[in-house]
């Protein structure tokens, strides 16, 4: 008896895998929805673009992307990133599914003009003080972003998947890096006495190996998320960006590691597929037939050299000998297509920071007794780099293309230098945002902060009303009224600045509990630059990322997997509907605080 | 020294990826150039000679796994760059992964797989060391942490395994009765009760991790402030003669003027009418050539007390004045840019 239990308990033990792979392959093509039990390998690739991928495709460069997406798979050509256009803020929307202004994450660096919080007990129990206006770079404070979340009371991946979410070493986690991650870049690496460098320079493989070597045996994930940033590093410093054959290395090895990964985790489950998310954080521009971007040092060449101001930012400092160290602007110009500029109110050497500036003070900025008062916005917009520009033909001589101010928790201006100005009208009806758009002339504000503007009808900033793909039958009755987040994006998303009011908007507004931040941490002007330009410190050429414009903005999403249907989706998406479509997919039950839905219709009928 | 050992193992994954803070090379003549200005400091994670690189890459050495070393060795030896402990493991696993995935091979390769023995590494022999030699220096590593982490990880699958199998006849009938998927657990609960403990006990190890090499990180980040501050003395001295200038209504210079009065440092302060009549026209009393008899107290106290007054003082008398004066500062352009609107006119 006890010989033929045992028997019989070896025969269940043998065969209890089988079953699994025999209902998937037998459910293949019946089901219109995700398998139970599903993997999803998310494959983020740092800034790539979707044209790039379609001609490398073409060109037969990516042989598994093309197998697993354009053979078979789903794409969706009208994906949109965040503004700022930045791997912190689009990733932080990815790992929450929220707004930035419902996460309170919005750039690459936090300025804080004062403190809006109590200080932590530690500090408190020892007295250690704390100086302000401070700033931290996201990208090197690596345990900040997620502690900011914390503290905002958001849940990321990491909290609602436990030890589902298994996730190589990613821009945003609280742990900084798995346990056996440093093992692996140890000896990855050539010289392991470089190997904090050398690591750095070999992300793209440490992190593959990672995957296969412990997210593969893994019997506990569910979602396994690959970073490839290498291809991003490139990118800013060849000539040809993107479309440069050295940079397009890289993304062939993302399809190595991908084909790598994929045929790994179908062997260990039984020759069952995992679902796999082909994701880029946002685009890039500049580099298309060789016209790179150019840089326009900003913070050097005007703030410091021409207007006489000490100048801080994430990764530069700069003083004039002799003068107050303490009074600076503070130019957060991290992905180099955008900056964002904090002031001291009403003058350079006020040392005020309780309060970001009124569109009056900038009009009117003053810096210092030796000095006249300068209108920061035209200054700004008016900078003219036509003796230097290299490609006078085709690229504006102007770097700053726009630049965005907010004037209250219900309206943002939008600057432009030949006058066709903005305004974005917020209303806010039971906590759902809704926007109009309003072109004007001649946006001025007195010293009382009575605005003053003239309508215009036929030019806007962003050149919807005359752009032959903004999708409204009406484009002025359209704009003449307040829309919501889905219906900007429907009608922008062909136009040159796609989704460019809801992104600007949640960048710039904070929901009600972060009401006290706005102070603290709004900037007094943002810049968003001229395709050909970026506001970088280091004179290299090549692409960029951070503006507004549509090259930036447009990012890469496609799946496949069981059940999921094979094609093109042209409708228009954003980074947080991907967040609530993986937790379909994986069947989640548990409550979820998601600002977006699903993506309908990914399944096969 | 256990804790600082994981710390240490952590920290190049910790720092590996972070960018720069601060441009190496400040800009010229700026503040930073001349005195190194706080925030400027020696940190430089691009650079080999850096104090947290050297420290990652200390421990980095001790993760060097035995099949690496061994291969370095062979290669060495036979001068050649084959690999070959490497390359039989390959083949061990890829013969191992054309297996067929029924349990007991996948159990296998799991428990094969928890064990690391390809990751073995120095830091393991540094443990086996103290065990053996019953002495304090070694420590968890994080990959033995990985180890123990995966082993729990197998036992609670061939618990799951094991209920999974008895249970199965219970659940097949309960499932055909009720004509849906019934999955009654026996000892999944212990299992889940596992797992659960393991789930909650990595994340605090994890945690005190990074807690660790954030200490260790600053505890390296004194050192290089200490080391700041030598550079930061050095280049005072050194360019304490720089000359900074200044223009200021002449009732606020009065206000001021003691900050003004040294043995060791001359200012020199003249109407912008003067400077430009007897300074700037007279090269030879150019700022180098400042003199004593320039700072006259009594013949600018005669003058309308709203005149600007322009001031040149070396750098190391002028960091004592007061903050408030600091905003009056210009820049040797806009001196000459001064001297010169006068002369034009």
């Amino acid at each position: 008896m006890k010989r033929i239990l045992l028997w019989l308990f070896l025969a269940i033990w043998f065969t209890s895998s089988v079953p699994a792979h025999a209902a998937s392959t037998a459910s293949r093509g019946t089901h219109k929805a995700a398998l139970p039990d599903s993997k999803i390998l998310f494959i983020f690739v740092d800034s790539l673009r979707p044209d790039v991928v379609d001609d490398m495709v073409d060109k037969g460069q990516l042989p598994t992307i093309k197998k697993l997406f354009y053979d078979q798979g789903l794409r969706f050509p009208n994906f949109f990133s965040t503004f700022p256009s930045l791997t912190i803020t689009a990733f932080t929307c990815l790992i929450t599914g929220k707004w930035q202004d419902q996460s309170g994450l919005k750039a690459q660096s936090v300025f804080e003009r004062f403190p809006v919080r109590k200080k932590n007990i530690m500090k408190r129990m020892f007295f250690i003080p704390e100086h302000f206006p401070r700033y931290f770079n996201l990208l090197s404070r690596v345990d900040k972003p997620s502690f900011i979340l914390k503290q905002n009371g958001i849940k990321a991946f990491y909290d609602y998947l436990g030890e589902k979410y298994h996730s190589s070493v990613v821009p945003v986690h609280p742990l900084i890096a798995p346990w056996a991650w440093p093992h692996v870049a140890a000896n990855d690496v050539e010289h392991p006495y470089r190997v904090t460098i050398e690591a750095a320079e070999r992300l793209d493989n440490v992190n593959g190996l990672y995957g296969l070597r412990y997210m593969v045996p893994d019997t506990r994930g569910k979602l396994f998320l690959l970073w490839f940033t290498e291809m991003d590093e490139d990118q800013h410093r060849y000539e040809w960006g993107q479309f440069s054959q050295e940079v397009r290395k890289k993304i062939e090895g993302v399809d190595k590691w991908i084909g790598k990964l994929h045929e790994a985790f179908m062997r260990e489950d039984n020759g069952r597929a995992p679902y796999v998310v082909f994701f880029s954080d946002h685009g890039s521009y500049g580099g298309m037939g060789g016209i790179y971007n150019q840089p326009y040092y900003l913070d050097r060449d005007f703030f410091y050299k021409t207007l006489k101001m000490n100048v801080r930012s994430p990764d530069y400092v700069i003083s004039h000998p002799g003068t107050d160290l303490s009074s600076f602007t503070f130019i957060d110009n991290m992905g180099r297509g955008q900056a964002r500029i904090f002031l001291p109110v009403g003058d350079s050497n006020s040392g005020k920071w309780d309060r970001p500036n009124t569109l009056y003070e900038l009009q009117h900025y003053g810096l210092g007794p030796n000095r006249e008062p300068v209108n920061l916005i035209r200054e700004l917009l008016n900078i003219d780099l036509s003796q230097r520009n290299k490609f006078p033909e085709k690229i504006d001589p102007h770097p700053v293309d726009f630049l965005i101010i907010k004037l209250s928790e219900e309206l943002i201006y939008i600057a432009k230098r030949t006058g066709n100005d903005a305004l974005i009208h917020i209303e806010s009806t039971e906590g759902k945002l809704r926007y109009r758009y309003e072109p004007a002339h001649n946006v001025s504000q007195d010293a009382k902060g009575s605005l003053n503007y003239e309508a215009a009808s036929a030019d806007d900033p962003f050149g919807y009303l005359k752009h032959p793909h903004f999708h409204t039958p009406d484009p002025e009755k359209f704009i003449g009224e307040f829309h919501n987040d889905q219906e900007w994006l429907e009608a922008t998303y062909e136009t040159d600045y796609p989704d460019a009011i809801s992104a600007i908007v949640h960048a710039l507004m904070w929901k009600p509990e972060f009401a006290p931040m706005a102070k603290a941490q709004d900037p007094d002007i943002w810049l968003s630059a001229t395709p050909g330009w970026n506001f970088r410190s280091e004179d290299i050429h090549g692409a960029d990322h951070g503006s507004a414009y549509k090259d930036s903005l447009r990012s890469i999403l496609m799946l496949s997997g069981p059940n999921i249907r094979s094609g093109i989706d042209p409708s228009p998406h954003r980074i947080i509907d991907v967040t609530p479509t993986l937790f379909q997919i994986l069947d989640h039950s548990e409550k979820t605080d998601f600002d977006s839905e699903p993506i309908g219709g990914i399944f096969a009928n | 020294m256990q804790i600082k050992s994981i710390a240490g193992i952590i920290a190049f994954g910790f720092i590996c990826f972070v960018s720069t803070t601060l441009v190496a090379s400040p800009v010229k003549d700026s503040s930073e150039d001349l005195f190194w200005t706080d925030p400027m400091t020696v940190h430089d994670y691009k650079k080999d000679t850096d104090l947290h690189n050297i420290a990652a890459s200390a421990f980095a050495f001790t993760e060097l796994e035995f099949v690496r070393l061994g291969d370095g060795m062979i290669g060495l030896i036979a001068r050649n760059n084959k690999s070959p402990i490497s390359k039989s493991l390959d083949s061990l696993e890829y013969a191992y992964s054309r297996l067929p995935r029924v349990q007991p091979v996948r159990r296998f390769g799991q428990f094969w797989d928890a064990l690391q023995l390809r990751q073995i590494s120095l830091s393991d022999a540094r443990l086996a060391n103290s065990v053996i030699g019953g002495d304090s220096l070694g420590g968890v590593t994080p990959l033995m942490q990985v180890r123990a982490y995966l082993l729990v990880v197998l036992l609670e699958d061939i618990l799951y395994d094991i209920d999974k199998a008895f249970m199965s006849p219970i659940n097949w009938g309960a499932s055909s009765l009720s004509k849906k998927p019934v999955r009654v657990k026996s000892l999944g609960y212990v299992a889940d009760g596992m797992g659960y403990f393991r789930w909650q006990i990595s994340a605090g190890l994890k945690r005190i991790n990074r807690e660790v090499v954030r200490v260790s990180s600053k505890a390296i980040t004194m050192i290089e402030k200490s080391r700041d501050a030598m550079t930061r003395r050095k280049l005072k001295k050194q360019n304490q003669h720089v000359q900074i200038y200044s223009k200021m209504p002449l009732s606020v210079f009065m206000a001021n003027r003691d900050y003004f009065k040294n043995k060791k440092h001359t200012a020199m302060v003249s109407t912008v009418q003067d400077w430009r009549d007897r300074i700037y026209r007279s090269p030879l009393a150019l700022p180098d050539n400042i003199r004593q008899e320039n700072f006259s107290m009594e013949r600018l106290s005669t003058l309308d007390p709203s005149q600007e007054v322009i001031i040149a003082t070396p750098y190391a008398l002028w960091e004592k004045t007061p903050r408030a004066l600091k905003k009056y500062v210009i820049t040797s352009e806009e001196l000459d840019e001064a001297m010169r609107e006068g002369m034009t006119k």
